[in-house]
């Protein structure tokens, strides 16, 4: 056997002919195969199955406590039902008024902006507000947990709020004025309360770039003012606050065992937990788990407009101390809570996969406002006493497939 | 050296190339059996178990790779266009496999060491079912779910080895061989709800398979004419090492098993009669009795396989008309497959034509195959397939490692 040039040329040409042929074949090849179904055979496709089980026992309505409340729309201030709301106003630039005050007047104008349930006011006497300043320095941002009702206040004026309006429907913007005679340079906040036990929750235009510009909190001064060694004769200011906030307490809501309250513009959850030990993450796959709610639309002590709500993983244990809550991620999706007694399903399906695969992260869900701080609501879903009717408890209704 | 080196890295190109049969039978035990070789040992319908000459010789068998003082090398691919139906619809396929590659070295006078791959089974399916589940809501009603399950196969068993022969006497050669088998099947199961407000149900199952088998061959020539040919494969108990991931969830479940591939005996026979070669094979795999509890549950049957092929030989003589130099072939084979469909033996029924080309100044040989299986019967096994294929191999003999003459 020779091996002549000839000969190398043919096989090197066989071997790059098999080779461009085999990526023409393999590049043709593809899926679409979709019989034999028959051969599959049904003992490796899973069957699919549903189960309903309550809450774990560490089901509990939960209220972080009164805090300050930014607000773009209303202020509150009343009471209703429990509910109590007063407002705090923050001017940071009342100093630039000048190192020297000679003032002939300085007053604090509000403006009202309706009420929160006006159908339910049935006390149209009058009533009034008062005023006051914070002796110390108080930061509502970095401290907005902690009650102001700790801080020290001096009373400065009071002011007839007026009779609830006699037509709510068509309800006017007023301006209230407080005197603020007593106003010195080293006031920083100002702090509007009910003195009167009010029976209904009124609301007020805040300082915000979205509300009437006519219509802010402020603070309007006239008289003689000396800046940087300038006098400014028979001069009116009006001064703006940085910030406008309200702040809330419901702590006197009395307690009601068969029922968990929502609150909106105002901190009050609802954390749930369930036990799905039962579902072993070597064999079940989750096709959808709803937590199933029922709201009470015959509750009297709703308040505000319905609200949506949706819910958060929680991250930590919560149940010795739920002050320690810690969210996680959220669901996209918002449920409306209906105004009739009716079932709200929240498909809690993504974190209810990490439970069963991870069951050490499974510390249950909290209920809360898609919303929270512009306005104030509150709603009842029925819990899981045993006085309440057992269609109405709450629920996971659990759809998965059982692979074998 | 070009050839040389240009051949070596495609032969490692076609090895890490994935096969795919995607046979509607596939799901069945550790999928469909391939059963072929070379795209020569296609042409003839399998039945090449004895042949061996400067060129050709059987992977099957160990004794066909004794030496002719050079060395031998064998490397064949294909693509098929499969046309699936059942009682429930039909389905075609584009497939493509590289079947094999051997190469055997001339050793030590007659004695001969080779290496060589082969895949064995395809595991490749998908497979779609529409069902509808009735679900009763806690609070609502009755609600009926269209579900739609997705069954996807992959995967398959290979196995690489070496082979040693050696030549006794003019009349009589032998060979044994020992194989590494290795593969992976997976089976990716989901269910998807038609209403969008479900998530998906899935589970990922994967099975290992590895395990050693060694081969047997004896080759008896008693003439010029004739040839026959034995081989015994011992029984391979396969390690499968198992694991199952549901969709969603981060947890496995990890199982042990075994699965058997039975002892094999093989019966070839070879004759020559001027320029027509005839040859013949069976082989027969005792599957009935294996000790298989990963494909529980599964029935088996014995595999029988049967094969017959001719060739027209070429001329070797100069200026002569094209179909004088090629060689022509044609085979028919028959396969009992080693596991039921639908309760019944699943038979294979094949028929191939094909071409031998020399290259090189016939140092190599460029061959065709043009197949045509038919497998299964609807009524028998729930499905049946027609499979249209073409093999292209290149078989050569060579001087690489051969020790120069002083």
């Amino acid at each position: 056997m020779t091996h002549t040039k000839q000969s190398q040329t043919q096989a090197r040409k066989a071997f790059l002919l098999l080779f461009f042929v085999s990526l023409v074949l393999i590049s043709c090849a593809e899926y679409d195969s979709s019989v034999g179904r028959n051969l599959v055979g049904g003992a490796e496709d899973g069957e699919i199955k549903e189960m309903v089980f309550l809450p774990a026992d560490a089901f509990t309505s939960y209220e972080r406590g009164d805090g300050l409340k930014f607000s773009s729309t209303q202020l509150h201030l009343g009471e209703q039902d429990g509910f109590h709301s007063d407002i705090v106003l923050w001017f940071t630039n009342y100093s630039s008024l000048g190192e020297v005050l000679e003032l002939d007047s300085v007053r604090l104008k509000i403006y009202s902006a309706g009420y929160v349930d006006p159908e339910l006011i049935d006390d149209p006497d009058e009533w009034q507000a008062e005023l006051l300043r914070f002796d110390e320095l108080f930061n509502p941002i970095y401290e907005d947990y902690t009650s102001a009702q700790t801080y020290s206040m001096s009373p400065i004026d009071t002011s007839l709020l007026g009779t609830v309006d006699e037509d709510l429907d068509t309800f006017e913007v007023s301006e209230f004025t407080f005197e603020l005679d007593t106003l010195d340079l080293d006031t920083l906040l100002l702090y509007i309360r009910p003195v009167d036990q009010a029976t209904f929750i009124k609301k007020f235009v805040p300082w915000s770039g979205v509300s009437d510009p006519e219509s802010l909190p402020c603070i309007e001064a006239s008289g003689t003012f000396v800046v940087n060694e300038d006098t400014l004769q028979d001069t009116t200011l009006s001064v703006k606050p940085i910030y406008s906030t309200w702040y809330t307490d419901d702590s006197e809501l009395s307690s009601e065992p068969e029922r968990l309250l929502f609150g909106q513009g105002y901190v009050r959850d609802v954390l749930l937990s369930g036990d799905f030990s039962v579902l072993d993450p070597a064999s079940h796959s989750l096709n959808r788990v709803d937590l199933v709610l029922t709201a009470d639309g015959d509750w009297d002590r709703s308040m505000g407009k319905t609200s949506a709500v949706t819910w958060f993983d929680i991250t930590a244990e919560w149940s010795a101390d739920p002050d320690t809550v810690e969210f996680g991620a959220g669901s996209e999706l918002a449920y409306f809570i209906p105004d009739s007694t009716d079932a709200i399903r929240l498909n809690v399906t993504p974190v209810a996969r990490q439970w069963v695969a991870l069951p050490e992260t499974n510390f249950g869900v909290a209920i809360r406002s898609v919303v929270s701080g512009t306005t104030v609501s509150r709603r009842a879903i029925f819990s899981g006493e045993a006085s309440v009717d057992s269609t109405m408890r709450p629920y996971f209704h659990v759809v998965y497939t059982e692979f074998k | 050296m070009i050839v040389r080196i240009l051949s070596l890295f495609l032969i490692l190109i076609f090895i890490a190339t994935p096969s795919s049969a995607e046979s509607v039978f596939s799901p069945l035990g550790i999928g469909i059996w391939l059963d072929n070789g070379s795209a020569y040992s296609s042409s003839v319908g399998g039945a090449d178990l004895v042949q061996s000459d400067s060129v050709y010789f059987s992977i099957d068998n160990p004794a066909t790779w004794r030496s002719y003082g050079t060395t031998r090398f064998t490397t064949s691919f294909g693509g098929s266009k499969v046309y699936g139906y059942d009682v429930t619809g039909d389905d075609v396929a584009d497939n493509y496999i590289f079947p094999c590659t051997a190469i055997q070295l001339p050793f030590y006078k007659t004695l001969s060491l080779g290496f060589y791959y082969q895949s064995l089974t395809d595991h490749d399916y998908l497979v779609f079912r529409d069902d509808t589940y009735q679900i009763e809501e806690p609070v609502d009603t009755l609600d009926s779910y269209d579900i739609l399950r997705r069954v996807q196969g992959n995967g398959g068993l290979a196995r690489a080895g070496t082979r040693m022969a050696f030549q006794f006497s003019r009349e009589i050669s032998t060979g044994f061989g020992v194989d590494y088998y290795f593969g992976e099947l997976e089976e990716l199961i989901t269910l998807d709800f038609e209403q969008g407000s479900f998530l998906r149900s899935g589970q990922f199952i994967r099975h290992e398979l590895t395990g050693v088998g060694m081969d047997f061959g004896l080759n008896v020539q008693p003439n010029d004419k004739l040839t026959f040919g034995f081989t015994f494969r011992t029984p391979v108990y396969l390690d499968v090492s198992s694991s199952s991931t549901i969709q969603g969830g981060d947890s496995t479940g990890v199982d042990s098993e075994r699965f058997e591939l039975p002892a094999a005996l093989g019966f070839g026979m070879k004759h020559e009669f001027g320029r027509l070669r005839t040859l013949a094979s069976a082989r027969f795999e005792a599957w009935e009795n294996s000790d298989n509890s990963f494909a529980e549950g599964q029935e088996f049957t014995n595999k029988i396989g049967l094969g017959l092929g001719f060739e027209r030989l070429a001329l070797k003589e100069p200026l002569i008309p094209w179909y004088e130099f090629v060689t022509f072939r044609a085979g028919l084979n028959y396969l009992q497959h080693y596991i039921k469909a639908g309760g019944n033996t699943l038979n294979f029924y094949g028929a191939s034509v094909g071409l031998g080309v020399p290259v090189a100044g016939g140092r190599g040989m460029l061959d065709f195959a043009l197949t045509y299986e038919m497998r299964g019967l609807v009524n028998d096994n729930a499905a049946r397939e027609s499979i249209y294929g073409l093999k292209i191999g290149l078989s050569s003999t060579e001087r690489w490692f051969v020790r120069r003459q002083r």
